[in-house]
């Protein structure tokens, strides 16, 4: 689906002011690359450069391709300096000439100049670090990526092996702690992260040769607002306003009990996590007044607390 | 004397003329090669478009080829499927992966091609900028010069009526040598004028043709460029929910779909750039060639005509240059406004 101009900016600011009203942690994607991602797509920053602005009709989330036109567009922009970018009186001697394509290139230089301070979410990025060096080699892996219907992924993971190993499949650490990942985890991943969280836990241990003491997958997203299809399994109330979801399922050794806090997701049955790992899942929204009381009474009826927080209010810029 | 029309703009010189003659021919010589900078810009993004390609060419190949083994249903294919299935999956995968990583080059140099676009734009509005100053002058010549004919011929007349008056010889003489003052500087001036349109309907010609090369160019790139947009977006939305279905039989025919799209959107680059490579390779050479003839005209031979500017020659020229306004006038309102 596409947003007319007028609402893309609009759109674009009340995701942003969502994200800081939840404050996602590090499991994740990057709250500042999203920030970041989501200014670049802001008409104020880009006018219309990086339109059409289209977003899943199922997720209210922005599409992958307007999401990846920011992301070639910061290739370009990382090709050159501010200093090359044309100057005030430049784009004035334009503006004489043509008011349109002086704007343009006011706008292309606003963007360049974001672009080239900002981190972008990516597409799909796998990272990986060593740990520790010690007792035991463990490695910290992170997965992100623009999932099919738009939410933003990330898959976080930490392997632990014993010390005098070194490596853990596709993950080969040397002397030093330099770590070489093989471009194998990446592709696995990208195959089987929609898998069941405890089947997921299996195949990685399987995929790397070693124990998986913490694996998370998190989501940001849906986005409700009036023009996503809402579920069927939630009051068609909720829809008439603002309404993100940040979601995690955590499965994990320093997860002491298994507890469920989603009231959207009923908790797999038979769910039989690894001996000595419990399961973590919940999910949080962030509504605007419109919805608020609503969305607090829809989770507190599911018998779920303080999992719905006020979107503030974000700095107001004209356009 | 108030009342008596003006010469229009700067006061024109020798060295004004000439500097002004060198100022164009530096702006022509510097608008040729930024359009060839930017023939440069384009041969580098045909390269990378049309390396793409032949990379999408092949995956499309080798799409084909794995299609081809899912359907076949003899004897021989169904006892080897078991064993092939996993090397099959791993090829559709690098397949995918190679698109993936495709589609995120072709929408970089789109967002490149956009820009250049944009580029392309400006240099033809600059360029018209310079048709139009050319327009402005040659106006002016031409207004000066016909006035400055007014006044030889003003000045002939009160030459010839001087013998008739009735006034004693020492204001005979002094009249006299009014008019013959008044009849050089304005012949001298006459001259330069006549000069100074010579020159602009001179480059005229060139700055126009620079002008069309360059809107020709943007005009090809502006639609290649919204074409190639709208094919490569439809594409990214399909490339979206690639690696989901990276293993599912599906993503066969989702792929070939989406390289159909983008295959369209490349032959449409190559095509676009071949086109524009030729009308560069043609007209450029061309307009380097007149520029190069053009400044082999030296202002020497302006010199040589002021020198030799005598009475009968300045009553023939101001006759001339009062026909030549004339004529200019009616060609100014039968010719197309740039």
């Amino acid at each position: 689906m596409e947003l007319p101009y007028e609402r893309v900016g609009p759109y674009v600011r009340a995701l942003q002011a969502s994200l800081n009203a939840l404050a996602p942690n590090d499991d994740h994607v990057p709250l500042s690359a999203a920030l970041a991602h989501l200014e670049a797509l802001d008409p104020v920053t880009s006018g219309r450069l990086l339109i059409p602005a289209e977003y899943s009709i199922k997720s209210g989330m922005p599409s992958f391709a307007w999401m990846e036109r920011a992301i070639a567009e910061a290739k370009l922009a990382r090709q050159s300096t501010d200093a090359e970018d044309p100057s005030d009186a430049k784009l004035k001697s334009v503006a004489e000439l043509d008011q349109g394509l002086a704007t343009r290139m006011r706008d292309r230089r606003q963007l360049h100049q974001h672009l080239r301070r900002a981190r972008l979410l990516p597409t799909t990025r796998l990272t990986a670090a060593v740990r520790r060096l010690g007792k035991s080699t463990d490695f910290s892996v992170r997965y992100d990526r623009m999932v099919p219907d738009s939410r933003w992924l990330r898959i976080r993971f930490e392997v632990r092996v014993p010390s005098q190993r070194r490596s853990a499949g596709p993950l080969v650490a040397d002397a030093q702690g330099r770590l070489k990942v093989g471009d194998s985890l990446q592709h696995f991943i990208t195959r089987h992260f929609a898998d069941p969280l405890v089947a997921l836990h299996k195949q990685l241990e399987e995929a790397t040769d070693a124990q998986v003491f913490r694996l998370s997958r998190s989501l940001v997203g849906p986005f409700w607002f009036p023009g996503v299809q809402i579920p069927t399994d939630v009051p068609p109330s909720l829809g008439k306003g603002l309404m993100l979801h940040v979601s995690s399922e955590v499965v994990a050794e320093d997860v002491h009990m298994d507890r469920h806090l989603d009231p959207w997701i009923e908790p797999p049955k038979d769910e039989r996590p690894p001996d000595g790992l419990n399961v973590y899942r919940e999910r949080r929204f962030a509504a605007n007044p419109a919805v608020l009381p609503e969305a607090q009474k829809w989770a507190e009826r599911l018998g779920f607390r303080n999992i719905v927080v006020p979107i503030a209010r974000n700095r107001r810029r004209d356009l | 004397m108030s009342d008596r029309p003006q010469y229009l703009g700067e006061k024109l010189t020798h060295a004004h003329l000439h500097r002004r003659r060198e100022e164009i021919q530096k702006q022509h010589g510097e608008a040729i090669a930024q359009v060839n900078t930017m023939l440069e810009t384009q041969k580098v993004l045909g390269e990378e478009l049309g390396q793409g390609l032949d990379t999408l060419q092949m995956q499309g190949t080798e799409l084909d080829r794995l299609r081809a083994t899912e359907k076949d249903t003899s004897l021989l294919a169904s006892l080897v499927r078991p064993f092939t299935s996993r090397r099959t999956a791993l090829a559709r995968r690098s397949v995918a992966e190679g698109l993936l990583k495709h589609y995120e080059k072709t929408s970089t140099r789109l967002r490149e091609a956009t820009a250049f676009s944009d580029e392309l734009k400006l240099c033809a509005l600059e360029m018209q900028q310079e048709v139009d100053r050319l327009h402005r002058e040659l106006g002016q010549a031409l207004h000066n010069q016909r006035l400055a004919a007014e006044r030889i011929l003003e000045c002939e007349k009160g030459l010839e009526e001087l013998d008739g008056l009735k006034i004693s010889k020492e204001q005979r003489e002094r009249r006299h040598d009014r008019y013959t003052f008044d009849l050089r500087t304005e012949a001298v001036a006459l001259e330069l004028f006549k000069s100074s349109a010579g020159q602009c309907r001179q480059h005229l010609e060139p700055a126009r043709a620079l002008r069309n090369t360059v809107l020709q160019l943007h005009e090809d790139m502006a639609q290649y460029v919204l074409g190639a947009t709208h094919t490569v977006n439809a594409a990214g939305r399909r490339i979206q929910g690639l690696g989901m279905m990276a293993d599912a039989p599906i993503v066969v025919q989702e792929l070939q779909e989406s390289l159909d799209e983008l295959n369209q959107a490349m032959e449409a680059t190559q095509h676009y750039i071949e086109n524009s490579r030729k009308l560069i390779e043609e007209v450029l050479p061309d307009l380097s060639a007149k520029m190069d003839a053009d400044s082999e005209i030296d202002v020497a031979d302006l010199v040589g005509s002021l020198e030799s500017v005598d009475r009968a020659r300045s009553r023939q020229m101001a006759e001339q240059a009062l026909r030549e306004a004339a004529e200019s006038e009616i060609e100014d309102l039968l010719r197309p406004e740039d």
